[in-house]
């Protein structure tokens, strides 16, 4: 866990909630995460992880508890037995500040890369144009798929739009990453271009809270795992500790469980 | 038959093709923004709303474009005293207006299903995307959801278009000297429908060729993404995944 030099946790969630219907999936959810953290979510299917990580870009609406990011907590009404956004202009502005890199990419198909990366700076953030070009383009150059600027996302590799993806969550500045199990939808020889570009991320002490499978991925780059179990921590600690010595039973079998798999 | 009658024909038909292209793009127009109207009425979260939408569509389809044309410019006539003290009899009185607002109120019916198909065709992952990244409202329509349905409905919207081009001719029956109604006058005066009937066919045909050649040039224009990769390199890599 990264040494918090300002007390107040990039992402903060409090007693989060999530049912859908009668399946509840989140019961329960504490969790600081600090700037510089690079969080791995391990859990079986179904535990609650990605739901989890919606949540705290508002994807997901939660049932119960309490959203903070970077000390401004989300507001959100009762409705019926459920919650509901209260200001969608307050979650707008968040939402920029958590960007999310799907498992499915999910650029935007009528646009060209470049223009993906400056939608959400020139029409959400109100930046000037040029400027939002300049850093595109260093972005770009960055994940390495400079040369495709002008292509359009069909036109890419699964590899080339997922690099293309997190360059464009980039644009935006927000304080933490979110990653959705970023390579679960990539050929096996394409995994690799994408978690070098995670790695780098997380070298330039980049806030980052990954849901992944890949577990080695997850030994070496996290600082920090999170395992969820049917909807609740069932471990929380420095990656370190938690892989070499967990006190859990359910992880120990899990990662013994994903190894041979 | 005699072919430089057709001729003959043809070329005083040609003076009632602005009045056809005239009706055309104003119904359309008004036609497409009330079809938006009708499919987001529809997609409402309101009972009430959906299914005043749908009961107006039901209604429109239902029924011939004639029949509506005729109550609109005969039916509402007889309303002339309710329409006058509403200000609205000068609208109602011209066929001209009645013909248009037949049209457009027909071709909305018909488009709302063409829009709202779009609507819904519209990937909901690109939609999720453009929330993550703080869209909402108006914006998330006019950044992502619109401009993806739109290229979804063009094709199907392009049919809409041509569609409107051959109902025009039913306005004729009210008066209207566009080109149906030019060709019914020629026929009444010399007596030969064959000739003139061709004459006026083939003017449709040229509008309605002109016509679709742009639609595809404009489907063109704003799908580069649907077509394959510019350079034979890009294609070869995207190939393999």
């Amino acid at each position: 866990m990264a040494e918090p030099e300002n007390p107040t946790p990039v992402v903060s969630l409090r007693g989060l909630r999530k049912s859908f219907g009668a399946l509840d999936v989140l019961k329960g959810i504490s969790l600081d995460a600090w700037k510089g953290d690079v969080i791995a979510i391990l859990g079986s299917s179904g535990s609650g992880k990605s739901t989890m990580l919606r949540c705290i870009n508002l994807l997901e609406t939660p049932s119960a508890g309490e959203i903070s990011i970077g000390g401004e907590t989300v507001k959100l009404k009762k409705h019926g037995h459920e919650l509901a956004i209260a200001d969608q202009r307050q979650v707008d502005a968040l939402r920029t500040k958590t960007a999310m890199v799907f498992q499915s990419f999910n650029l935007w198909s009528h646009m060209t890369i470049l223009e993906n990366l400056i939608e959400a700076p020139v029409h959400v953030q109100h930046r000037p144009k040029p400027e939002a070009v300049a850093e595109a383009m260093a972005l770009l150059e960055k994940v390495g798929i400079a040369d495709k600027c002008d292509a359009y996302p069909s036109h890419l590799s699964g590899g080339q739009q997922q690099r293309a993806a997190i360059a464009r969550a980039l644009a935006m500045h927000p304080q933490v990453m979110l990653f959705d199990e970023p390579t679960s939808a990539l050929d096996p020889e394409r995994v690799g271009e994408v978690l070098k570009v995670i790695r780098t991320l997380a070298g330039e002490g980049r806030t980052m809270l990954v849901v992944t499978h890949e577990i080695g991925f997850a030994r070496e780059v996290a600082n920090r795992v999170v395992f969820l179990h049917q909807g609740v921590i069932e471990e929380d600690g420095p990656a370190e500790t938690v892989f070499n010595h967990s006190k859990s039973e359910r992880f120990r079998s899990f990662i013994a469980n994903t190894r041979n798999s | 038959m005699e072919l430089s009658f057709i001729r003959d024909s043809f070329v005083q038909l040609l003076a009632g093709a602005p009045l056809t292209l005239e009706l055309t793009a104003i119904a359309f127009a008004i036609g497409v923004v009330l079809a938006m109207l009708l499919a987001l009425m529809r997609l409402s979260r309101f009972a009430v709303i959906r299914g005043a939408a749908d009961a107006y569509v039901f209604v429109i389809r239902g029924t011939p474009l004639l029949v509506q044309i005729f109550l609109i410019y005969y039916g509402l006539g007889q309303f002339r005293a309710t329409l006058q003290s509403l200000g609205l009899w000068y609208f109602f009185r011209e066929a001209y207006w009645c013909g248009i607002l037949a049209l457009s109120l027909n071709s909305a019916a018909y488009g709302s299903e063409v829009v709202r198909g779009a609507l819904a065709s519209v990937s909901l992952r690109e939609i999720e995307a453009a929330k993550s990244c703080g869209m909402s409202g108006m914006l998330l329509y006019r950044r992502i959801i619109l401009p993806l349905a739109l290229r979804q409905a063009l094709p199907a919207y392009g049919n809409e278009l041509i569609l409107m081009v051959k109902a025009t001719s039913l306005v004729s029956i009210i008066t209207m000297m566009e080109i149906t109604g030019i060709a019914a006058r020629l026929i009444a005066d010399t007596y030969r429908p064959v000739e003139v009937f061709i004459a006026a066919g083939a003017i449709y045909l040229l509008i309605n060729f002109v016509l679709t050649r742009l639609v595809a040039l404009l489907d063109w224009w704003l799908t580069p993404h649907l077509r394959a990769a510019a350079s034979p390199s890009a294609r070869l890599e995207s190939s393999n995944g």
